[in-house]
Parts: structure tokens; C-alpha cells; sequence
């Protein structure tokens, strides 16, 4: 220990204590002021990274929720519209059994053709319902409307080009299509050039997976995608990457897809939010019952005045009506999925908080007691600087 | 013995006690200066009592004016001030650094991660959406220049603190040329007195601040002249010559290696340890922490770019066209990701080009299958998310800020221990230097007496002789 006690280190020493507490009142204040504990990362490192984490979760958790919220109303608009769709065929039923009776004749088979057309439009449109840009019943299949008018035979479509594409000759679809749904199929030009050497591949579930990269050569013929279709291209120079795709139905009314849609609900949790307009109005369902068909079956019936066919349609209305009802439920069963996944989600963000709060907030109290403690401190600390040459001999000197 | 040299006595210690007065008035008002060491006034008997005590010479002088100094103490201060130039450089370094990644207020890069993420989840839902695909557009771009200000705040913190390597060297070099004009001075004006006591003060306080800024060792020379070394043994100064230190930009770095300027070319950036001296440390922070750290964002930024891009590239977009590049780095062969990343312009043009359908008919998949990379071990080698690699960042930077605020607060406190040894044996205690006033004021005073008496003596003599 030192001996002798200099004027300096008297000085020093006191600026160094003052110091000292001013940084720890300061550091109090700064808790005090923004309410948190943390306010750099070096305050708490763990804590920082943390947070990070707990944060990002609940980012996830939001996102989910909201996911979850998103098709909840999904679902709710598909379950009313279902609904009045099942109401329809309720009347489509009580038309056919009145008409069906010895009681009916000829104009009032007409009148109710009529009846029974209306219910069709109405079905129609019910079934083609958007929510937003999307439709309800269209699997994932986006870009035209899912049921038809009127019945279509099996069917290729004229096959697109890609807008962006580099290919400028033309293509053509043809063939018959074997294909018992709906599919899309496409080719992509792995190499570009020109047709004798240009190579390709092609995805016959809309671009998902992709067969092996064909021989140079085959694109001066007609290229078989599969199910009876075939593309054939005129001569000229291909681009890597440029896209061709045609849209082959099978026959029906239908001309969406049977895709399903899903959310993520969590972490490698997806959950399917749609009913396909496969699975609900065509005979591709469960219940195997073309619903625009039996309607159509029933006008005709009507219109030509023909008791035996009206009832004859009676038996596939129910089963329309009960395919329709089985795609009710699934929606009820997946919204309360959904519900029970917000429930828990919402826990679950509840728990965030407080655990971000345990990391990120002060405790007011007790900085209201430390701030006191440094004041007490801080002001001691003055009052010892206010004297430090108040005792020197000097004073003794007269 | 005669009357006459008992005056020569008195006049003796009257001139000696008046030196040592003026010694005290100079530590008086060298109170306050910064690296004076008090100095004594050395008194010493002259003449000698002979034997039989027929006679006697006895009288005072000031032998010497003694510097009160401890070798050992301001070899320790020396020391300690590299490790405290150090640690003070890379605490101050590491804060800035700490700012740029400061997470507790506000958004930051891991809030706009995460609502990038949410974008692409909300445009799976809505594949088709004008909305969905502009609102994906704008967070992406908010991520990308968050991401170039990380970079650029890091790159351009390596370019100030390159200047400052710069502005270091030149100083020290400043220092070592002050230090060999000292030992010039010092040799000429060798043999004692106060003028070498002021310079060996000077040469010691100039000595400290240069080990502040390097890593360097001393070793006293020949005349009195401190010889200081780097570590590998070429000196800064050698007597009265000083050996300039500077800078030249390596061939293949953009920044500046430090050179021993006689034998420019050869980089002895490797001889300046991080923890000794403020050139060592910033050295450390600007090739070693902050391209660390750089290195991770980039990593970040990297790896995000190429896992978007590579299910970007599977993906149809609103056009039917197979995606491109959803984020590029501009120049493209840039590695400095963070710095350079950007939202590729076709996309920003046309938000259409945003290729979130697995097939051609718009399922919204690939957007899936992005928003899910949130949670995908694409970082360290498949061993960590996105967020959890940021998340240990975060918490590596903050325990290496904390480390470096503690390692410099102690070095300061054990700098001030030091200090205030050397104060216990250096400084001036003004309490002190009052008594040895009051002490030698009588001593003249009682030297005056004599001399009176003297006087006195001789009066009696001659008034015999009448």
C-alpha cells in the first residue's frame, strides 16, 4: 500500500468514483427511461440471442394464425356456398317427385324445365364462387372458370406458349384424350436451338415433377406427353427454358383440377383448406354422381315429358345432395382443425410474450430502488468532491 | 578555525537551504503536470571535526537534486499502457460494430427476415394477387437494403479504422523521432540537475503514450538513451536516430500493411499482437472481428439468395415462364453478399415474374415452399435455421462486446492502480512540500541567526582591539 497520499491521486480518485456512479445512474436511467433491461446486445448476450429466437417464433406464430384465419373464411364461404348448393338440389328433388307423379303433365313437366333450368344457372354460379382471385372450387387450377355450361367430351385444348418464350413458330395439340381427370401437361426446352437439336422435357402433372431430358432430334415429329395427347411444332429456333403447355378434360363439366390447397399451420404442418369441384359436384367424387349432369338429365326428362326418367333422377339427386353434404362436413372438419389451431396458437403467443417480456422488460420497482440507491450515492459522491481541499495545512499557515 | 569561515558556514547553508526552497517551489508548481517527478534537494555534510576537536570545518551543501523515481512502477505503467491502448481500441471497435447489429430496438434485419418469409406465405395463399406479389416485392426490397447496410456500415467501419492505422503509424513515428531528440538532449546535458530531470520526465511521459499505440519493448543505452524495439527486434529508436515505421497497401488487399520503412515491402503487421497497443488492436478489428462478422452476414445473404433462388428457378410464374433469379447480387460475381444484394430488376419491373405455382396453372407451391426455408436447416452446413444462425450471431457479438467492455474497464483499473503508485512515489503532495518549506525556512532563518551571531562575535573581537 502506498504511504504517501498525493494531491493527484486524491483528485483522481474522486473524478474516478464520480465517474463510476454516473455511469451506473446512467445505465439505470437508460432502463428506467426505455423500460427495458436490454438496450444493447451486450446489456444481456444471451438474452439478445434469445430474443432473436422468440421473436422469429412469434413472427411464425402470427403468420399461422393468420394463416389459419385466412382459411377459416375459406372455408365458411365454401360451407355456405356448398349449403345453398345442397338447398338447390333439395328443390331440383321436390320438382322431380311432384313431377313424377300421375298428378303432372306435360306443361307443368315444361314449366318445371324451366324451374329446373334456373337452379342449374344458379348451381352454376355457386360453383364458379370466387373468394378474392381464386376459386372456391377450381383446385389449384386458376386461370379460367371451373364448371362449364354445357357438357364437353373429352378434350384438348389449343396448347399455349409461354408469354415470355423465345420460340416463335406455332404449336398444335392433337389426339384423343384417354386421361380419366383433368390434367395439364408441359414441355420445357432443356437446350435450346434450333428443332434438330433442340432437347425438352416434359411434366405431366403441370410442371411438378419432369421426365428425363429427351434426344436432340425428337422435336421435329409430333411429341406423344402421354394419355393419347400430342404437340407438334413448327419449325424454328426454341430458347432454353421456354415453356408449352395444353390443358386436357376428361369429359364432364368440370375443368378445374382435383389439387388440393393447404396452409402451414407450423413448422412442417400444412393443412388442406379446399373441397375440389371434382370432389363435390362430379362423378369423380364419393358419391360418384355428376350433379350438373343429373340436372340436365332432369330437364331433359321433364322437357320431354317423361315421368320414368324425372324419377329415375330422384335416387341420384339424394346422391348428389349426400356427396355435396359429405364435402360439408369435411369443411366443418377442417375449420374446426383450424379453430383448434388458433386456439393453440394463440396460447402459444400468449406464452412468447411473457417469455420476451420476462428477457426484454425491466423491473420498474426495482430500478425505482436502485435509481434512489445511486441518487443517495451519486450526491454523496459531491459532497466528498465539494471538500476534497477543504483539509490542508495550508490552512494552519497564517 | 576562524570567525570568518563560520560565516563561509553560514553563508553555505543559507545558498543551500535557498536551492532547496527553489526545488520546492518547483514541485509546487508542478502540482498538476502530468508526468513530473518530484524532486529532492539531497543535503550533505562537507569538512571534517579533527581528533582532538582543536579544530573544526564543518559546513552543508546540496549534494545532488534527487528525481524520485520507481524503474520498476514506470516499467509496469509501460506495459500496462499497451494492454489498456488495446483493449480501449477494441472495446470502442466492438461497439460500433454492436450498433450496426442492434436488435433490441426496433426492426431490424430479423424482423424484415421474418416478414419476408410471411410474404411469400401470403402469396401462396393468393398466388394469383396483385397485392400479394407487390407487397412481397417491397419486403424484399427492405430486406435487401437492410442487408447492404449491415455490409456497407461493416465495410465502411474497415476503411475508417484503415485510416486510422494510418493516422497511428504517423504518429508514432512522431513519437519515436520526440524520443530520440530527447536522448540527444539528455546525453548532452548528462551529469545531474533539474534540466535532465525535466527531460528524462518528458522522455518517460512520450515513452508511455507510444507504448499505448504499439507493442514494443525498451532497454536503457549508452548516455543515458532509451532504446526502444519492436518485438522482432528492429528498433523505433537507437539512441539519437529513429527508425520511421509506415504504410503501403498490400498487393492483393485493399487495405494498408504496416512497414518498417527501411525495409518497405515487408509487412510486420504479424509482430503488432492485438492485445498490445492501439495499431495491434486495430489491426485485429479490421482483418480479424469485422470480417468475421461480415463473413456471416454475407453468409446470410448468400445462402438466402441461393435457397430463393434455386426453388424460384422450378417455379412458373404469373406469365407461365420458368422463374429467374428472384435475388441477385450486383456485380454478379461479387462475393461481399450483404453488400450487393438486391431484388432482381426484371422483378421489381414486373412483380408478375414472381414464379410462386409448382405447375403452370398457379398452385402458389413455390411460395410454400420458400415461406417454409424459415424453418429448413440451409445455414452452417445444414446445422442451423436462418434464424437460429442470426440468433447465435447476435449472441456471439454480445458476449464479445461484454468481454471486451470488462477486459478494458479492468486494464483501466489496474492502469490506475499503477498511476497511483507511481503518485505515491513521484507525485507531489502539496501537504509535504509545505512542511519542507516550513523546514528550510528555519533552516535560513537559523543560517541568518548564525551569521548575526558571527557579527556579533567579530564586534566583540574588534571592540578589543580599541
Amino acid at each position: 500500500m502506498t504511504i504517501r497520499i498525493t494531491d493527484n491521486m486524491r483528485y483522481n480518485t474522486t473524478v474516478g468514483n464520480l465517474f463510476t456512479i454516473q455511469r451506473q445512474y446512467n445505465e439505470v436511467m437508460e432502463k428506467l427511461a426505455s423500460q427495458k433491461r436490454i438496450n444493447k446486445l451486450s446489456d444481456d448476450a444471451l438474452g439478445s440471442s434469445q430474443l432473436v429466437d422468440f421473436k422469429k417464433t412469434q413472427h411464425d406464430i402470427t403468420g399461422y394464425r393468420k394463416n389459419a384465419d385466412d382459411a377459416l373464411s375459406w372455408l365458411s364461404m365454401t360451407e355456405s356456398t356448398l349449403t345453398g348448393a345442397n338447398d338447390l338440389l333439395v328443390k331440383a328433388g321436390e320438382l322431380a317427385v311432384s313431377q313424377s307423379s300421375a298428378s303432372a303433365n306435360a306443361s307443368s313437366r315444361k314449366i318445371a324445365a324451366q324451374n329446373v333450368q334456373a337452379l342449374y344457372d344458379q348451381l352454376l354460379s355457386l360453383a364458379n364462387t370466387k373468394l378474392g382471385d381464386r376459386y372456391l372450387f377450381a383446385g389449384s387450377q386458376n386461370d379460367a372458370e371451373p364448371f362449364t355450361g354445357s357438357r364437353r367430351e373429352a378434350g384438348i385444348d389449343a396448347p399455349t406458349a409461354a408469354a415470355g418464350n423465345g420460340y416463335a413458330g406455332k404449336v398444335t395439340a392433337a389426339g384423343t384424350y384417354l386421361g380419366e381427370r383433368n390434367n395439364t401437361y408441359v414441355i420445357k426446352i432443356i437446350e435450346g436451338g434450333a428443332e434438330d437439336t433442340a432437347t425438352f422435357s416434359i411434366s405431366r402433372d403441370g410442371g411438378k415433377t419432369w421426365d428425363a431430358k429427351s434426344a436432340p432430334g425428337a422435336m421435329t415429329g409430333p411429341i406423344d406427353v402421354g394419355d393419347g395427347v400430342s404437340m407438334t411444332f413448327t419449325p424454328g429456333t426454341f430458347a432454353t427454358g421456354d415453356i408449352f403447355y395444353v390443358n386436357a378434360s376428361a369429359p364432364g363439366y368440370y375443368r378445374g383440377n382435383g389439387d388440393d390447397l393447404s396452409v402451414a399451420l407450423g413448422k412442417d404442418t400444412a393443412a388442406v383448406y379446399n373441397v375440389t369441384g371434382e370432389a363435390a359436384f362430379t362423378d369423380r367424387g364419393p358419391g360418384k354422381v355428376d350433379v350438373f349432369q343429373t340436372l340436365a338429365d332432369l330437364k331433359a326428362a321433364l322437357e320431354n315429358n317423361k315421368p320414368g326418367d324425372v324419377a329415375a333422377q330422384l335416387d341420384k339427386l339424394e346422391k348428389g345432395r349426400e356427396q355435396i353434404n359429405l364435402a360439408i362436413s369435411k369443411c366443418g372438419t377442417a375449420a374446426n382443425r383450424m379453430e383448434m389451431t388458433k386456439n393453440s396458437l394463440e396460447k402459444l403467443s400468449e406464452n412468447m410474450t411473457t417469455m420476451i417480456a420476462d428477457i426484454e422488460d425491466a423491473d420498474i420497482a426495482g430500478l425505482a430502488t436502485q435509481v434512489a440507491a445511486k441518487q443517495v450515492a451519486l450526491q454523496a459522491c459531491y459532497e466528498v468532491a465539494a471538500r476534497i481541499q477543504n483539509n490542508t495545512i495550508l490552512n494552519f499557515l497564517k | 578555525m576562524s570567525i570568518s569561515s563560520l560565516l563561509n558556514v553560514s553563508k553555505d547553508s543559507m545558498i543551500s537551504y535557498q536551492l532547496a526552497m527553489d526545488i520546492t517551489g518547483g514541485n509546487i508548481s508542478n502540482v498538476n503536470t502530468a508526468g513530473y517527478s518530484r524532486q529532492r534537494a539531497v543535503f550533505a555534510a562537507t569538512g571534517n571535526v579533527n581528533a582532538k576537536a582543536a579544530s573544526a570545518q564543518l559546513s552543508v551543501k546540496i549534494e545532488t537534486v534527487e528525481r524520485m523515481f520507481d524503474g520498476y512502477t514506470e516499467m509496469q505503467i509501460a506495459e500496462q499502457s499497451q494492454k489498456v491502448g488495446a483493449g480501449e481500441t477494441k472495446n470502442s471497435m466492438l461497439q460500433r460494430v454492436e450498433t450496426v447489429f442492434d436488435e433490441t430496438n426496433g426492426a431490424k434485419l430479423n424482423d424484415v427476415i421474418g416478414r419476408f418469409w410471411s410474404a411469400w406465405d401470403d402469396l401462396a395463399k393468393r398466388p394469383a394477387g396483385q397485392a400479394e406479389r407487390d407487397a412481397l416485392v417491397s419486403v424484399a426490397g427492405e430486406m435487401t437494403s437492410m442487408f447492404n447496410t449491415y455490409g456497407d456500415q461493416l465495410y465502411s467501419l474497415q476503411q475508417n479504422i484503415d485510416d486510422n492505422v494510418k493516422n497511428t503509424v504517423a504518429q508514432i513515428n512522431s513519437y519515436t523521432a520526440d524520443i530520440a531528440s530527447l536522448n540527444r538532449q539528455i546525453g548532452q546535458t548528462a551529469g545531474g540537475g533539474g534540466e535532465t530531470n525535466r527531460l528524462l520526465d518528458e522522455r518517460n511521459a512520450l515513452l508511455k503514450q507510444l507504448c499505448g499505440l504499439v507493442n514494443c519493448q525498451y532497454i536503457g543505452g549508452p548516455n543515458n538513451a532509451l532504446n526502444i524495439y519492436l518485438v522482432n527486434g528492429q528498433a523505433l529508436v537507437e539512441g539519437e536516430t529513429s527508425h520511421a515505421l509506415g504504410v503501403i497497401k498490400g498487393s492483393d488487399s485493399e487495405f494498408y500493411d504496416v512497414v518498417y520503412k527501411e525495409k518497405a515491402g515487408e509487412s510486420i503487421n504479424q509482430y503488432l499482437a492485438a492485445t498490445k497497443g492501439r495499431l495491434g488492436a486495430l489491426l485485429d478489428a479490421r482483418d480479424g472481428i469485422i470480417p468475421s462478422y461480415l463473413d456471416k452476414i454475407d453468409d446470410l445473404a448468400g445462402t438466402i439468395m441461393t435457397q430463393v433462388n434455386d426453388i424460384h428457378a422450378r417455379g412458373f410464374d404469373a406469365q407461365r415462364n420458368l422463374g429467374g433469379k428472384f435475388l441477385v447480387v450486383e456485380p454478379e460475381d461479387s462475393v461481399a453478399y450483404a453488400r450487393h444484394l438486391a431484388v432482381n430488376q426484371m422483378i421489381i419491373a414486373d412483380s408478375g415474374k414472381i414464379a410462386a405455382s409448382a405447375t403452370v396453372s398457379g398452385d402458389g407451391e413455390q411460395a410454400a415452399a420458400i415461406a417454409a426455408l424459415k424453418d429448413k436447416l440451409i445455414m452452417n452446413g445444414g446445422q442451423a435455421t436462418v434464424s437460429s444462425f442470426y440468433a447465435s450471431l447476435i449472441g456471439q457479438l454480445g458476449r464479445e462486446v461484454a468481454d471486451a467492455g470488462r477486459n478494458a474497464e479492468y486494464q483501466a483499473n489496474v492502469m490506475t492502480q499503477l498511476a497511483n503508485q507511481r503518485e505515491g512515489i513521484s507525485g507531489v503532495s502539496i501537504d509535504e512540500e509545505m512542511m519542507n518549506l516550513i523546514k528550510y525556512q528555519m533552516g535560513y532563518q537559523a543560517a541568518g541567526k548564525l551569521c548575526q551571531v558571527v557579527d556579533e562575535m567579530m564586534n566583540t573581537l574588534m571592540s578589543l582591539v580599541k
